[in-house]
């Protein structure tokens, strides 16, 4: 089986045993999200399962038939998947995914995944060598955060299996597999053990799968780790194709060290291995790159400081404004939290808008000991090291606002009594199903807020996302943008197959943002990025490549490429439209999870203050430069300083689930729908639960 | 990470070395004779060389891979590159070039390239008792298995003088391999040996790997060297 | 410069200039990191200027004006700063109006005995 390993660890961690689930009968889904999403379906009976702490509930970690092989920065992902604890008002069946090298030594251990429900009575690690799989007593780790947790598992195989010539053997013998490498682990942290919606899983030093909660889901079910080491053979369908794909991406559309940079900002396929950071101030001392498995070039580094190895993007700026507010410029303050919430296991994005929150009460005179918030929390050291220390303790243990919060920032402002307020005037800037603000408010970059309230959780897929930082980085400078508006929109919009051709779908103005070619971007969106990037697992950081300044034209390779990789390793000749098509069928199955949840087209609605306010300002300030078309003539406008107009909103909607073939009054599937894409079996179930889109 | 010590594990290379006052010009040059072997490193010859008849002499490689450690980005591609290459599957533990990672150390120790030294004593080779590991005159003396020949002892394995056996047991096929500078790649269209590209080169993203022809000084500071210039400094990343 | 706009600095205005402001009447700053940038939320005049003592903030000119002319009521200073501000990449123009926001912030500072926090 090229690609795949044909294998599917099953655990069952209430009667700790194991059994092997054939990927054969899941191979149709692609991988990742796809073949997550059906074992779901197929392993939950009650999918009314609103609770991420239910035993029933079960966690799908997926690789994709790429992972673990040469694709450029399709090598490393995995997508987690299951029942969360973090959405309101519903624990919506969502998605996380982590990068790093575990996805590799899965599969390298002969497996293409792993499905674990139930829960067991006393904490349990579970261990796999190639085929082997062992349940641990984690009497010895439960307690430990996520370094420590992993240093001692590392100690204690090594103890177990100390090797020769600095090989380690997996078995007694010679021919069973040898290896230099290290086991790859995901753990929890105390935020998961202790349940707290802040929880999320952690792997090496950086790696983490933060939205949904994930890590409490672990500790519910007494999950602390899961370690995978494996010495066998991914094999692949034409390797020298293979080998000539990642060196054309290599010479043609990526970077390399020494060439003259071209002007991009952050994300695309063409950027250096800079590390992205966000924070005002590096650690003290040299650094080195760091990226995940095969990544054409990595967005991370480890420091001489020792301080925040493998952090970048978002979990760099978490604490580094209040930081920087605080003391004039950057400090340590900034690292010694990354490190922190890395080694607690705890979600920063919900710290970042949950400090924000804070801030905001503090500043409406409604936070502190005695008060509306109670806390002894002092708001007057945000910023310092010692604030930042004391709040992610609180939240990791449940101590004090901990305890509040451990239903997540949102949850615990109803119970504050302050929700409606808050959420009607911003401060609380959590504007999807409970999860903070990405940065690109809902009300100026039109996918991010509507992908996220038609999905599950805020999208984060940049995919149009990182042009825009290349023409704000440039204008911010002064400068012409490497595109213009023009272009970005011509040379995108010709990739989004099959809605190719209409030009609209990049306008960003006001007065197309509720039209039909919005429909398009949003659903193709949702479609390109539930195949090509959750389930073949291409990384958001450097696809889809739409845009590429190495390139005479500034073409980039998508559409063309994924299909190439594709295809060198599995065989398969899924051509690009095929795979965003499936990814439609992941999205519709998806959605009837939803479904059967109980949502309806009424419940999917943003926060209030995205109606109800202009969006004067963002993350950078009230600038925010799009491709806006007037008059047949393209430039990137201002979009700063408007709202959602809610009418006009809810009428999309409408034109969004026609175009997706779902029923506008309820937002369900229809029969017609699933079965043109062969899930009859779905439309069944829907239709027993009294949920088919458009039945009598 | 280990200190490099290139200490003889076979008995024929136990004498102490011929001081190097005793050696004439003469007697030099009718060691090195037909060998090739040129270059005095660092003052110090190569071990076994100028010693009595009965020591084996080694015809130094053509090529050699030198590393930068520090500029590594620890992506493993070229781990995957040599798997594929030389056997046309993805699997680290097949990989003649292996990369240690300890995500929680501090830079620069938290990673490092362990490539083949394609030592000038070669004591894979020497210990080979079927000649399995040997000295590859078509393809510019690199040090090689022909896996035909090799009847698994694994001599070789525990002959790698560095901590990490660049010489590995090949569990899938049941022979021993090493690092070939990429001679013998049939799953890969570039020509690869002393004269041509080495994959693991070849796909590295930030630079890390290069190749010289030049035979490094012997210890860690000849393989493990600084590949980082002015371009990297404008990444941010230090370049000494 | 020391001498900012042509109106004096008041009493009235003064207390203004030294007073934090609600969360609703915020400003929102951000400050530049090495590769991306950090929001910050800015709730006194002193709060601005301790933050761009650092260096690397990104201000918007004219937003920067509006929240002088609405908040804190120095439509003279907010003029002044839509002047210094004007044709300026937006990268550069918090280097061409905060001396003028210090100056002012000074003469508030001194006829209002004290900053605010």
């Amino acid at each position: 089986m090229n690609g795949y390993q044909g294998r599917i660890l099953h655990l069952d961690l209430t009667k700790r045993t194991f059994s092997v689930i054939d990927t054969d009968k899941y191979v149709q889904w692609g991988g990742g999200h796809g073949i997550g999403s059906a074992l779901y379906w197929d392993l939950v009976k009650d999918k009314t399962l609103a609770d991420g702490l239910d035993p029933r509930n079960v966690v799908t970690i997926m690789t994709s038939p790429l992972s673990g092989t040469m694709v450029p920065s399709a090598s490393g992902r995995v997508e987690v998947q299951g029942v969360g604890i973090q959405q309101y008002p519903v624990n919506w069946y969502t998605r996380s995914n982590f990068g790093g090298r575990f996805g590799g030594q899965l599969k390298y251990a002969g497996w293409d995944g792993i499905a674990i429900e139930g829960k067991s009575d006393k904490p349990v690690w579970i261990e796999i060598y190639n085929d082997i799989v062992v349940f641990r007593d984690a009497k010895g780790l439960w307690g430990k955060d996520t370094q420590d947790a992993q240093k001692a598992i590392w100690e204690e195989q090594a103890t177990r299996k100390p090797g020769e010539h600095g090989w380690t053997e997996m078995s007694n013998s010679r021919d069973g597999g040898r290896t230099t490498q290290r086991s790859a682990i995901i753990t929890i942290g105390q935020a998961g053990e202790n349940l707290s919606a802040f929880g999320c899983l952690i792997h090496d030093a950086g790696n983490g799968a933060g939205q949904g909660g994930f890590g409490a889901v672990f500790g519910g079910k007494n999950l602390k780790a899961i370690s995978v080491l494996g010495t066998g053979s991914v094999e692949i369908a034409d390797p020298a194709a293979l080998f000539d794909a990642r060196l054309k991406d290599k010479n043609e559309y990526a970077y390399t060290p020494g060439e003259d940079r071209p002007p991009y900002a952050f994300g695309g396929h063409g950027i250096s291995p800079q590390a992205a950071l966000w924070w005002a101030k590096s650690p003290e001392g040299g650094s080195g790159p760091q990226s995940c498995q095969g990544c054409i070039n990595g967005c991370r580094a480890r420091w001489e400081a020792g301080l925040a190895n493998e952090a970048s993007c978002q979990e760099t700026a978490c604490y580094a404004g209040f930081d920087v507010k605080k003391h004039g410029q950057g400090t340590e303050a900034t690292h010694i939290a990354v490190d922190l919430m890395n080694r607690l296991g705890i979600n920063t994005f919900e710290v970042w808008g949950c400090l924000a929150y804070l801030e905001a009460l503090n500043e409406k005179g409604v936070l502190g000991r005695g008060k509306q918030v109670d806390t002894t929390l002092n708001m007057e050291e945000l910023g310092e090291t010692s604030f930042i220390k004391t709040f992610l303790d609180m939240v990791a243990y449940r101590k004090d606002i901990g305890e509040d919060l451990a239903k997540g920032t949102v949850r615990a402002s109803v119970k504050w009594g302050r929700y409606k307020e808050d959420i009607g005037d911003g401060s609380l800037p959590f504007p999807y199903w409970g999860m903070p603000e990405h940065a690109y408010d809902p009300r100026l970059e039109i996918e991010w807020g509507y992908g996220s309230i038609l999905g599950s959780r805020d999208i984060n897929e940049h995919c149009f996302n990182w042009l825009m930082w290349d023409a704000l980085i440039a204008m911010g400078a002064g400068k012409e943008p490497a595109a213009s508006a023009e272009e970005w929109a011509k040379i995108v919009t010709d990739k989004m197959e099959p809605y190719a051709g209409d030009m609209q779908m990049m306008n960003y103005g006001t007065d197309n943002m509720y039209s039909e070619s919005w429909a398009k971007t949003v659903a193709w969106h949702r479609h390109y990025g539930q195949f090509w990037k959750e389930s073949a697992l291409f990384c958001d950081w450097r696809y889809p490549d739409f845009v590429n300044y190495h390139r005479p034209d500034k073409v980039g390779e998508s559409g063309k490429a994924e299909p190439i990789y594709w295809k060198a390793v599995t065989g398969n000749e899924m051509s690009f439209a095929d795979g965003v098509e499936l990814g439609r069928k992941i999205w519709n199955l998806d959605n009837a999870i939803w479904t059967l949840q109980g949502r309806h087209r009424d419940d999917v609605k943003l926060a209030r203050y995205i109606y109800e306010h202009d969006a004067k300002a963002w993350e950078l300030g009230t600038f925010f430069p799009l491709p806006v078309e007037k008059d047949g003539k393209w430039e990137y406008a201002n979009v700063c300083g408007r709202k959602i107009d809610e009418v006009k909103w809810e009428e999309w909607k409408t034109l969004f689930y026609n175009l997706e073939g779902w029923d506008n009054k309820s937002g369900w599937p229809t029969r017609e729908t699933l079965s043109k894409m062969g899930l009859d079996a779905v439309a069944d179930e829907l239709e027993k639960a009294g949920k088919l889109g458009g039945a009598a | 990470m280990s200190e490099d010590k290139i200490h003889p594990v076979d008995s024929r290379n136990q004498e102490e070395p011929a001081p190097r006052e005793r050696v004439s010009r003469r007697d030099f040059i009718k060691g090195i004779g037909g060998f090739g072997l040129f270059a005095v490193l660092g003052g110090n010859l190569a071990r076994g060389l100028l010693l009595p008849d009965d020591v084996i002499a080694f015809p130094a490689s053509e090529g050699y891979l030198l590393v930068d450690s520090k500029k590594c980005q620890g992506c493993n591609t070229c781990m995957m590159a040599c798997s594929l290459a030389h056997h046309g599957v993805q699997n680290l533990s097949l990989s003649r070039i292996q990369v240690n990672q300890d995500p929680f150390a501090a830079w620069p120790n938290d990673k490092s390239i362990e490539q083949c030294r394609q030592c000038p004593g070669a004591p894979c080779v020497a210990v080979c008792p079927t000649g399995a590991n040997h000295i590859d005159a078509a393809n510019g003396n690199v040090r090689r298995v022909d896996a035909n020949k090799c009847i698994g002892c694994q001599r070789c394995v525990a002959a790698c003088p560095l901590g990490q056996s660049r010489a590995d047991w090949n569990f899938e096929e049941k022979h021993a391999q090493k690092c070939d500078l990429c001679a013998e790649t049939p799953h890969w269209t570039s020509k690869g040996g002393e004269n041509g590209d080495q994959a693991c080169k070849a796909v590295c993203p930030v630079g890390a790997i290069s190749f010289t022809k030049e035979i490094p000084l012997q210890d860690d500071r000849g393989y493990n060297v600084n590949l980082r210039d002015a371009s990297w400094a404008q990444l941010s990343y230090p370049t000494k | 410069m020391s001498e900012v706009t042509s109106a004096p600095m008041d009493q009235t205005l003064a207390e203004r200039f030294v007073t934090r402001v609600s969360w609703a009447d915020r400003f929102l700053a951000t400050v530049r990191g090495k590769r991306g940038f950090n929001r910050v939320q800015i709730y006194s005049v002193q709060e601005l200027l301790t933050l761009s003592s650092g260096g690397a903030v990104v201000i918007s000119g004219p937003a920067l004006a509006v929240w002088f002319d609405d908040v804190v009521g120095d439509s003279e200073l907010a003029s002044a700063i839509r002047e210094a501000s004007a044709g300026l990449p937006l990268f550069e123009e918090a280097q061409a109006v905060l001396p003028l926001v210090a100056a002012r912030h000074a003469e508030a500072v001194a006829m209002a005995g004290g900053a605010a926090k």
